[in-house]
């Protein structure tokens, strides 16, 4: 509840509202239900007790009266007569005079003699009826009449003459008492009653009251109802005109709120509040709508320049993107500016020499010397106007111009770099014909010598020696102008269908000699290679495989070398083993380096450039294959492994 | 038989070994002076270094070949070895192909071969 109370102002002032018509009508309504009427009703016996009072005071001076007028009748001599006659007219008209009194129930007023008849009356209808007794009792009521009787004397002799009687209807007294006071016999006393009792000749009456309650908080019940019904009906008020004041504050805020649900959930800010009220929800109204414009207006000015700078990023990338691919300077220089132009908005140039006319805000363009490391300046960004519109835009075109320039260097590197490689080839290819022509004339002349010319053994030697020297310069010769071509690229790669089997063989043919030269064992394994055909360069194939098998023979001197071919799983794998002087573990990572001959012990100078099995792995490589060395170690041997796949 | 080659020391190589082998050797310096030679005298066997100044193998092939008509086997003598120009001499009318520096056998079996 207390949670309801929090979150809802409506309710609060609805509520506020409500509790201010009822209130007022509560307390009316309390005071009356515990106190006002017990005062009132108190105020009410209180006034009865007073009129009771009176009243009783009333009819007791009035039987007074009636006693002491009968007393005085009593002694009246007129009464001396009661003996004389039966009926004693006279006194019968005293009696009747007496008996007018004027009161509603009349008055009766008879003398009785000592025999107990009537003589006189003040009624005619009761003579000559007789008179009984009753009591001795000077008052006695009976049938609500008073008797009264009084002993009449002689005045003469103080005789008992009879008794004066006088009924007195008690009705009469009726009209001493005001209407809720009533007269009765005495009982006993009831709770809601109030009694008088009466003293003297009514002394077995009482007066009494009640007081009823209904009836005297009748008005105030019937004003409590009004007020009720006059409350129901200003309630209803008070909930209507609440409402409505209680709307005019809420609704506002209800809108506003919607509002700005509507613009963070829609991401609209040109949503606006419509409210036309002058009060102070009205104002809420027009600040809300102009705080959100100027939201608005700086999310759109930030969109904007967000846009502008994205595009300005884009087109920056794109223009680098151009110049990436191009090969040449004054294109990549062209393209930038050309782009360039279309990103800012100033006309920009390019050029060479700073001291020609330009003006406006100069970019300078450094290159770094590959050789020297040093910062050159290329030239410069010319902009076409008087100076940065900020720091940004400043630093935006240094940056342009660094990614130019690296660019730029980028292509001449490329340059340099091609230009090299050319030189190199060049240099290689005419190096290839420059050296094997002398080598050319050396081998042929010791061979013609030896072949064609009469010489001793000694001298035969000597030429052999010669002829040997040269073909292993040419040897040389050959696979660093392999190797240089290899990794120029420039190796002629000519796949063909090879028969695995018969160029192996040639291999052994070839190569055979050198180890029967050292009296080692030549062994053959060949498995499931039979009609194997592989795709390869046939040149390159030989090359390799007889490069390993004299690589092999060259470093055994006792033992044997095996020639291990195998075709499985779609792969070739051949494996050239020999017992020799093995590889050192350690050294098994530099073998493949060029020019590399590892110094071993036992190895005197071995015959080969060092060349061999770099050779061989760039061979390998340009084949797809792998070549792997192992070795237990040293003097255990060693396997060249070359695996082929598919 | 013609040796075509622009260093000396090759041509003189081939030529004794050659005339060691009972044959008639002569010798040109360039293609220019190899096709005037052909042009005057009938020659068994050509061998022609293909790297030459004034006019190389190939141009001298072509035109031995289409001009001079004349159909007398050539064996191509050259320091290159490039499948290209094998084939390039070999397309113009060449018969032979021989890499420098060439073993003394190998070269007379070329020879032989060609002359039969």
């Amino acid at each position: 509840m207390i949670q309801l109370l929090r979150r809802s102002l409506q309710l609060r002032l609805l509520i506020a509202f409500l509790l201010m018509g009822i209130i007022p009508y509560l307390f009316i309504m309390l005071y009356f239900t515990y106190w006002g009427s017990a005062n009132i009703i108190e105020q009410q016996n209180i006034r009865y007790a007073l009129q009771a009072e009176q009243s009783k005071q009333l009819i007791q001076s009035r039987i007074e009266q009636l006693v002491r007028e009968m007393q005085f009748l009593s002694q009246l001599e007129i009464f001396d007569e009661m003996i004389a006659l039966d009926v004693d007219y006279r006194i019968s008209r005293l009696l009747e005079k007496k008996s007018k009194i004027g009161e509603k129930s009349p008055l009766l007023l008879y003398a009785v003699d000592e025999k107990g008849e009537i003589i006189a009356s003040s009624s005619s209808k009761i003579l000559h009826q007789p008179y009984k007794i009753k009591t001795t009792e000077a008052f006695y009521i009976e049938d609500k009449v008073l008797h009264v009787s009084l002993a009449l004397y002689s005045s003469f002799d103080s005789r008992s003459l009879g008794y004066l009687l006088a009924e007195y209807p008690l009705e009469n007294l009726k009209q001493f008492l005001p209407e809720n006071i009533s007269l009765r016999a005495s009982l006993l006393r009831g709770e809601k009653e109030h009694t008088f009792k009466l003293e003297g000749a009514l002394k077995s009456y009482e007066l009494f009251y009640r007081v009823d309650e209904k009836s005297e908080l009748a008005f105030i019940h019937q004003f409590m109802l009004y007020l009720s019904i006059v409350f129901m009906f200003g309630i209803m008020l008070i909930y209507f005109i609440s409402r409505r004041l209680t709307y005019q504050i809420i609704q506002p805020i209800a809108a506003l709120t919607q509002a700005a649900e509507e613009i963070i959930s829609t991401k609209n800010y040109d949503l606006r509040v419509q409210n036309s009220a002058i009060d102070e929800t009205g104002t809420l109204a027009l600040m809300f709508n102009r705080l959100t414009a100027t939201a608005s207006e700086a999310l759109k000015s930030l969109a904007r320049e967000n846009s502008f700078r994205m595009q300005r990023f884009i087109d920056l990338t794109d223009m680098l993107n151009h110049i990436a691919r191009l090969e040449n300077e004054a294109d990549c220089i062209n393209v930038s500016i050309e782009k360039l132009r279309a990103i800012i908005p100033y006309e920009i140039n390019f050029i060479e020499d700073a001291s020609t006319h330009h003006k406006g805000v100069f970019i300078p363009l450094y290159l770094t010397d590959f050789s020297s490391g040093e910062h050159v300046l290329y030239g410069h960004l010319v902009v076409k106007k008087d100076a940065y519109d900020d720091e940004d835009e400043e630093r935006f075109l240094s940056s342009v111009a660094a990614m130019i320039m690296l660019q730029i260097e980028r292509i001449l590197l490329i340059k340099e770099i091609k230009s090299a490689s050319a030189a190199k080839s060049d240099f290689i290819s005419g190096m290839s014909h420059e050296l094997r022509t002398p080598l050319n004339a050396i081998i042929g002349f010791s061979q013609y010598l030896v072949a064609y010319e009469e010489l001793n053994d000694e001298q035969i030697d000597i030429i052999v020696k010669i002829e040997k020297a040269s073909v292993h310069l040419l040897n040389i010769i050959n696979d660093i102008l392999d190797i240089s071509k290899i990794e120029a690229g420039k190796i002629e790669v000519h796949v063909s269908n090879i028969l695995v089997q018969g160029i192996l063989q040639e291999c052994v043919d070839i190569t055979i000699p050198l180890a029967k030269e050292k009296s080692l064992a030549f062994y053959l394994e060949f498995e499931s290679i039979d009609d194997l055909v592989w795709r390869t360069d046939a040149k390159l194939f030989k090359q390799i495989i007889i490069n390993l098998l004299s690589n092999a023979i060259k470093f055994t001197n006792e033992g044997s070398v095996t020639l291990n071919a195998v075709y499985k799983e779609d792969k070739l794998l051949i494996t050239v083993i020999d017992t020799g002087i093995g590889i050192k573990k350690e050294s098994l990572d530099m073998i493949f380096d060029a020019f590399t001959q590892l110094k071993n012990a036992k190895s005197t100078h071995q015959k080969g450039t060092g060349l061999g099995l770099s050779l061989s792995r760039h061979i390998a490589q340009t084949l797809n294959a792998e070549l792997v060395l192992e070795s237990e170690g040293e003097d255990k041997g060693s396997r060249a492994i070359l695996l082929f796949n598919p | 038989m013609l040796i075509v080659d622009d260093e000396v020391m090759n041509r003189d190589v081939m030529h004794k070994i050659l005339s060691k082998e009972g044959m008639d050797v002569y010798e040109a310096e360039n293609g220019r002076i190899a096709l005037d030679m052909i042009s005057q005298d009938k020659f068994d066997l050509v061998l022609m270094d293909l790297m030459m100044p004034v006019m190389d193998g190939f141009e001298a092939i072509e035109a031995i070949r289409s001009k001079l008509k004349e159909k007398m086997p050539i064996i191509t003598v050259s320091a290159t070895n490039s499948a290209e120009n094998i084939t390039r001499a070999k397309a113009l009318g060449a018969d032979e192909y021989l890499m420098k520096p060439y073993h003394l056998m190998t070269m007379l079996e070329t020879v032989k071969r060609v002359l039969k």
